[in-house]
This record gives C-alpha cells, sequence and structure tokens, in this order.
C-alpha cells in the first residue's frame, strides 16, 4: 500500500501516515465536515490494520481541534485498537505545557481506549 | 431579514446588543463567514492583554459556536428570512464573551433548553463523565459534532451557558446563547 501524507490548511492538518508504521499527525483540525475530511484517513488505516507493521505510533501533535474531529480520532483510534494482537501500538499525545484543556483532551482518549496513550508536553 | 427587526435591533430591544464588540457578524453563515470569523477571533487572540491559555481556549469554543451556527444553517431548511444568525466577541469589565444567536422553530425551545439545562445542572467532573461517554459511543454515521458541541464549550469556558429565547411570531424565537470565557 502507498503512504497517506496531506500537506496543511489553515483548518485541516499535515497528515503523515507511512506503511512502516509510522504515522503522524500535527497542525489544526477545524475542517466544517470533518468526517468528509478524514474518511480518506481512516480508510488508509483500515487497510493498514489489514497487514499492519510490527511497531505502530500515531503521534498527534494538534494545537486546535473540534468537536467533530474528535468523533474521527476516536473512530481512528479505534481501528488501531484492533491490531493489537499483530502489532504493537502506541498513541502519543502531544500538547504545550500551558494548553490544560488538549491536555485533558488527550487523558478524556486514554479514558476511553485500550490501547496506551502517552501524553507529552512538547513545543508545537 | 425580519421585517422590521434586523438582529441588531431585537439585541438592542433586549438590552444584548454589545458595547464595546471585539468581533461583530450579523448575517448568513457560509463557509466564506467561517472562514473570516475563524480569522478574527485568532487575531484578537493575538492581542497580549489575553494570556497563552486564554487565547486558546477562546479560539477553541469560538470556533466551535461558529461551526454550530454554520451546521444549524446547513442542516435545517429555514425560510429566507429567518436564515442570519450572530456571532459576537466582546469584553464586559474585563471578561471576554462570546454569543451566538440564530431564530428556530417555537417548537425547538423545549429540547434546547433541557439540553442546556441538564448541561448547566452539572459539576465540573459530571461534565467531563459526561463528555467521555458521548465520546465513547460517537460515530462517524452522525454529521456535526454527534451532541458534544455544548457539552465542550460549557466545559471549556468553566461556567454554566447563559441562553434566552425571544418571542419573534408565532412559530419562531430567536434563541440567543451567551458563553463567559473564564481567564
Amino acid at each position: 500500500m502507498d503512504n497517506y501524507t496531506l500537506i496543511p490548511s489553515p483548518k485541516t492538518p499535515r497528515i503523515n501516515f507511512k506503511e512502516n508504521g509510522s504515522l503522524e499527525m500535527s497542525g489544526r483540525s477545524i475542517p466544517e465536515n470533518s468526517v468528509d475530511f478524514y474518511q480518506p484517513a481512516l480508510d488508509w488505516v483500515g487497510e493498514y490494520a489489514k497487514q499492519p507493521a510490527s511497531e505502530t505510533r500515531l503521534v498527534v501533535k494538534l494545537e486546535y481541534f473540534n468537536t467533530s474531529t474528535s468523533k474521527c480520532l476516536i473512530e481512528m483510534f479505534r481501528k488501531l485498537e484492533t491490531i493489537t494482537d499483530k502489532s504493537t501500538v502506541k498513541i502519543e499525545w502531544h500538547y504545550e505545557e500551558e494548553d490544560e484543556d488538549m491536555m485533558e483532551s488527550g487523558k478524556d482518549f486514554q479514558h476511553i481506549l485500550k490501547i496506551p496513550l502517552e501524553l507529552i508536553v512538547s513545543e508545537l | 431579514m425580519i421585517t422590521n427587526h434586523t438582529i441588531s435591533d431585537i439585541l438592542q430591544q433586549e438590552d444584548l446588543f454589545p458595547k464595546t464588540p471585539l468581533v461583530f457578524h450579523e448575517g448568513i453563515f457560509g463557509v466564506d463567514t467561517v472562514d473570516k470569523l475563524i480569522l478574527e477571533i485568532d487575531e484578537v487572540g493575538t492581542n497580549e492583554k489575553f494570556g497563552e491559555r486564554l487565547k486558546k481556549k477562546v479560539f477553541n469554543i469560538g470556533v466551535e459556536v461558529i461551526q454550530n451556527l454554520y451546521h444549524h444553517f446547513e442542516k435545517t431548511s429555514i425560510p429566507t428570512e429567518y436564515s442570519e444568525g450572530l456571532f459576537t466577541m466582546f469584553d464586559e469589565d474585563n471578561v471576554l464573551y462570546l454569543m451566538s444567536g440564530n431564530f428556530l422553530k417555537n417548537t425547538q425551545i423545549a429540547s434546547v433548553t433541557s439540553r442546556i439545562a441538564m448541561i448547566n445542572e452539572l459539576s465540573p467532573g459530571e461534565l467531563k463523565s459526561l463528555y467521555r461517554g458521548v465520546l465513547d459511543i460517537a460515530s462517524v454515521a452522525d454529521r456535526g459534532g454527534a451532541g458534544l458541541g455544548f457539552i465542550d464549550i460549557a466545559r471549556k469556558s468553566g461556567n454554566q451557558l447563559d441562553y434566552n429565547f425571544i418571542t419573534i411570531d408565532k412559530t419562531y424565537s430567536f434563541f440567543v446563547l451567551k458563553i463567559k470565557i473564564n481567564g
């Protein structure tokens, strides 16, 4: 399968999903219709899940995201939950130190998910 | 535009018109308006009087409020005269507020009221649990924010949602949502 890459826009993130298991998204995710925007990325993760690399690391470095994006993120994370018998899966949730809301969002996902999600303070 | 009643008129009559708006838009909420308003709230946030934390909060909540309006007009068939909305951001006694307004049918008042009243009764811990519960069962099959919008706004603002319905005629009211944002 091909890698999936998207260049960022003022309302949508940079996405760089590689078949070697390195998945990264960064920037802003505030499209009006998040489902339409994320469908190709969700499809890619669905395909990847059929034959994943032995290690899968999804790095999320979002500056802002809207609630409709959060639905797409949970859907993406759920797809990764299904491959833990074939791949060691880890999500890294980056946030800026003073951004308590982004830290809380990471904790929300951490609470819901069965795969490890690590909260990491960093400069976005 | 309502005959004899622009949104500004309604706000003036109800003493809701912001004295010193930092951002103000009344009219249609298409994609172009959404983009313009998002740029404006981003620019206001760069003002040095707002710290980084408040800037992020205002942007997050502002985007949610503006896009709520966009989706409201996108998914409901509203007669042209009721298809305009309001978004404003203002500073009152050194506290930041966001306010939105849109027309809705009087028959929708009960359901909107019960949703907001329920959210307003919850403690921060209960809001967090509710948000997580709704997120856990969220599906991309649903359009929009899957009912997370009001919960997210209340949670991030740190305050109860202030709202009222101004009766316009026997079919429509003007719904005003005012959000106080803690710095």
